[in-house]
């Protein structure tokens, strides 16, 4: 499974007569991760939330201009939203499987909508991608039971099992971490750590550790435009622009 | 955007750090004109007092150590601070260096018997270990105030030390063989020219970690030559 690039060309998302996103073009690459930072407001959510089209339901919001998977525009006509988020799975700052279903059936949900009917073959995905998520030696005696039974970071790692069960090219997860602990955190990146190879992953973080730990590329956002995009090693030792400078070593302000 | 100093607390640590480093380098200049002078002058209590103070130097590179690891482990600092932090670490390590290099200096005092050092056999070694005070005392100075321009004079002089320690342990060489009564003596020489050549080097360090420091490139091993 080869995980596909994303890009996005003079990408602008409007809420009202608000510009949030200013223009970006920016390009997140195939098996790598790519975090994305900045000060709160600075339209990082939104950009990511455009990669999936997740403003489509918002009333105010408008999105211009381009957003490339592979070489599908997944705005102008070039994909349907239910093909799209096959494609693009989201993991979301609080763990939210669906309450009132287990474990299994958080995963076979999405699945058994798009065709999967065989017992032996959603058993089967049921134990790949909870073995992806590094969930399955903890729940396995326990599938049946409900999933809000579970710790907080069992339940973001059943989540993003959830978001592998329909087999997509790229994952977005916005502060997947920010909810949990540090000893539950550390498997949440160690998990994005295993999972890069067959994903393209672009995660949004606060957390600016986070992102010198686990990302390849670093882009830093602020006031709705992309100031700076490179190697994470050298945003974090020598970025070129001042802004970037100012806020990763806490001057900003 | 408005660019602020950042957590204060984290400032005025960063700031102890710095001028603990400079402390550091003051007492190893010291140390370094001290051993000269002692060789100079054959003066075996100069010499003494050097290796006395090589403790202390010792000491202070320790707590520089310290002081900067908490930084890093405390704040997790990025970008100039952290590279702030780690040349810092560097540095002191090549000034406490400096200070085992001024201690070989002083011991060779006694072995030549504490009368002064018949220096005119070994001429350059005065210019070298003016050069060397200096070459540390450029590389220091542009530390402070973070002239990455002034730190590469630094590293280009070094080559003018090396070509001045060539001379005159080839000079030495020669009369060694051709006269063995030269040969404790010469031995003695030729240890106090390698160790202010190694001054040098650790001037030249310092001074490449400057550069990191303010440029975030590493010059190290000729690599600014290279893209010139």
């Amino acid at each position: 499974m080869m995980p596909e690039r994303m890009q996005t060309k003079d990408l602008r998302v409007y809420f009202g007569k608000t510009e949030a996103v200013k223009g970006v073009d920016m390009e997140i690459r195939p098996g790598a991760v790519t975090a994305i930072i900045g000060p709160s407001g600075c339209g990082k959510t939104t950009f990511l939330r455009s990669l999936n089209r997740m403003h489509d339901n918002t009333r105010s919001a408008r999105v211009t201009g381009h957003v490339y998977l592979g070489d599908r525009d997944i705005y102008n006509g070039g994909m349907n939203p239910v093909e799209l988020r096959i494609r693009v799975g989201m993991v979301f700052q609080r763990p939210n499987p669906f309450p009132t279903m287990s474990i299994r059936e958080n995963i076979t949900f999405a699945p058994r909508r798009h065709g999967m009917r065989r017992r032996s073959d959603l058993q089967d995905l049921v134990e790949e991608v909870l073995r992806q998520a590094a969930l399955w030696d903890e729940v396995k005696d326990r599938l049946d039971d409900p999933a809000t039974g579970l710790s907080g970071g069992q339940q973001q790692r059943l989540c993003i099992a959830r978001a592998l069960a329909v087999r997509p090219k790229v994952l977005l997860m916005d502060e997947p971490a920010s909810a949990l602990d540090p000893t539950a955190t550390q498997r949440i990146e160690e998990l994005i750590f295993d999972l890069k190879a067959e994903y393209t992953i672009a995660i949004v973080t606060h957390n600016m550790q986070q992102a010198a730990r686990v990302s390849d590329y670093t882009a830093f956002f602020y006031m709705g435009e992309l100031i700076e995009f490179g190697e994470t090693d050298v945003i974090f030792t020598n970025p070129k622009e001042a802004q970037t400078e100012a806020y990763i070593t806490g001057r900003f302000g | 955007m408005n660019v602020g100093e950042g957590a204060r607390h984290f400032q005025h640590d960063l700031e102890l750090l710095r001028s603990q480093l400079l402390d550091m380098s003051v007492l190893a200049e010291e140390l370094l004109r001290t051993a000269v002078e002692a060789l100079v002058e054959g003066d075996a209590a100069k010499a003494d007092s050097v290796i006395l103070g090589d403790r202390e130097l010792d000491a202070a590179e320790v707590e520089v150590d310290e002081a900067g690891i908490n930084l890093l482990a405390r704040h997790q600092p990025f970008a100039r601070d952290l590279r702030l932090i780690t040349m810092i670490l560097r540095i002191a390590n090549d000034l406490e260096r400096v200070g085992d290099h001024a201690v070989n200096i002083a011991e060779t005092v006694h072995h030549l018997g504490a009368v002064p050092a018949p220096l005119s056999r070994f001429p350059q070694i005065e210019e070298m270990a003016q050069i060397g005070r200096d070459m540390l005392t450029q590389a220091l100075d542009s530390f402070v105030r973070g002239d990455s321009a002034s730190a590469r004079e630094v590293c280009r002089r070094d080559d003018l030390v090396d070509s001045l320690h060539n001379t005159g342990f080839r000079s030495l060489l020669t009369l060694m063989t051709e006269d063995p009564r030269w040969v404790g003596t010469g031995m003695s020489l030729i240890l106090v020219g390698r160790n202010l050549e190694r001054v040098a080097d650790l001037a030249t360090n310092v001074a490449e970690d400057v550069v990191y420091m303010v440029e975030g490139k590493s010059i190290k091993h000729g690599a600014d030559r290279d893209e010139q």
